[in-house]
């Protein structure tokens, strides 16, 4: 075996274990139960800001408008997938945010609600 | 076999010789990071003191990020999304061969929705706006069984204090910390754009670096 064969033999062996393929998820924010199969059928007029919290938990975000309460939750999801070959390289990345409002009137009854068309597993 | 041995194998080596040069010499990268790229076409023409605000969330779903403002409120919808391509190659001489110069381009689009609504909840002001930004040219040097991104895109991916990171703004620097009541991103104080330079206007206090 010659020196060229060593070396060749060691190229390869590089090459092959320099190449690889990755896929990756990760989430972050409240649990999106407003996806779930026993999700309430909420009624404007009806359900009340206590109903909302017992099922979905505290919201992400709490915004006190003018005669309006609003309950803000969101699920940030991410996925991405890499693949290595040196002579040619890809790697992509989605961000998706799964969100629901809830408009809350001054007596805490539901006036509106909304669910994003995003949407991530549970 | 010994034919193969004599004319095939010979054509062989040099086939690898060829494949293991053009890996050394030469190496494209694409790298792609899209936010929200659901992100819907409003169905309907929005008319300033007409359209109410349960006909967006209807047609558009909850905004990204929302504040309260003196007269009334607003919705902001984003949608971003990355590109970089990269060509490398490298110089097939000792030490030289084991790193690769990469010529790389980038740009990004971002899509913003802006939607302002009054105390009656009837839409007052509202934008469409989709942009492209070309982040450039560059020239790095990296190492050849590397792949890295060449450009910091962290300003339009993150924000200055995450929503999912609450209460994570305890741990700012104090400028920051004592400007939480005037921060644009906690719903009462405003609303900004994605990748916005956090050193003019309301974060100016903030004293980011």
């Amino acid at each position: 075996m010659t020196i060229k064969h060593g070396v060749l033999g060691v190229l390869s062996v590089v090459l092959l274990l320099s190449t690889g393929c990755a896929n990756w998820d990760g989430y972050a924010g409240v649990d999106n139960r407003w996806r779930a199969d026993d999700v309430p059928d909420w009624k404007p007029g009806e359900t009340t800001a206590e109903d909302v919290a017992a099922f979905l938990g505290p919201p992400s975000q709490l915004i006190p408008l003018h005669n309006e309460t609003v309950y803000y939750y969101m699920r940030e999801g991410k996925n991405g997938r890499g693949l290595v070959l040196l002579v040619w390289n890809m790697a992509s990345q989605v961000t998706e945010y799964d969100r629901a409002v809830f408009f809350f009137d001054a007596n805490g009854i539901l006036r509106n609600f909304s669910y994003s068309q995003e949407q991530l597993p549970r | 076999m010994n034919h193969f041995m004599k004319t095939g194998l010979p054509r062989l080596r040099r086939v690898l010789s060829v494949l293991v040069l053009a890996c050394l010499v030469s190496g494209c990268t694409s790298a792609r990071k899209r936010m929200s790229p659901g992100l819907g076409v409003p169905t309907e023409t929005y008319r300033p003191g007409v359209t109410h605000r349960d006909e967006v969330l209807a047609d558009m779903g909850p905004p990204h990020k929302m504040t309260v403002l003196p007269e009334g409120y607003a919705f902001m919808y984003e949608s971003v999304d990355t590109l970089e391509l990269q060509l490398g190659f490298s110089i097939p001489v000792p030490v030289l061969r084991w790193f690769k110069i990469i010529s790389a381009n980038a740009d990004y689009s971002h899509r913003v929705l802006f939607y302002q609504f009054d105390a009656q909840d009837r839409l007052v002001a509202s934008d469409d706006e989709d942009t492209r930004f070309d982040l450039g040219d560059t020239l790095a040097v990296q190492p050849v069984v590397s792949v890295k991104l060449a450009f910091d895109t962290s300003s339009v991916e993150n924000e200055v204090v995450d929503i999912q990171q609450w209460p994570a703004f305890c741990l700012q620097p104090l400028p920051q910390t004592l400007n939480r009541a005037n921060a644009v991103n906690t719903g009462v104080a405003g609303i900004e754009r994605r990748g916005t330079a956090p050193y003019a206007g309301q974060r100016s206090t903030e004293m980011h670096q």
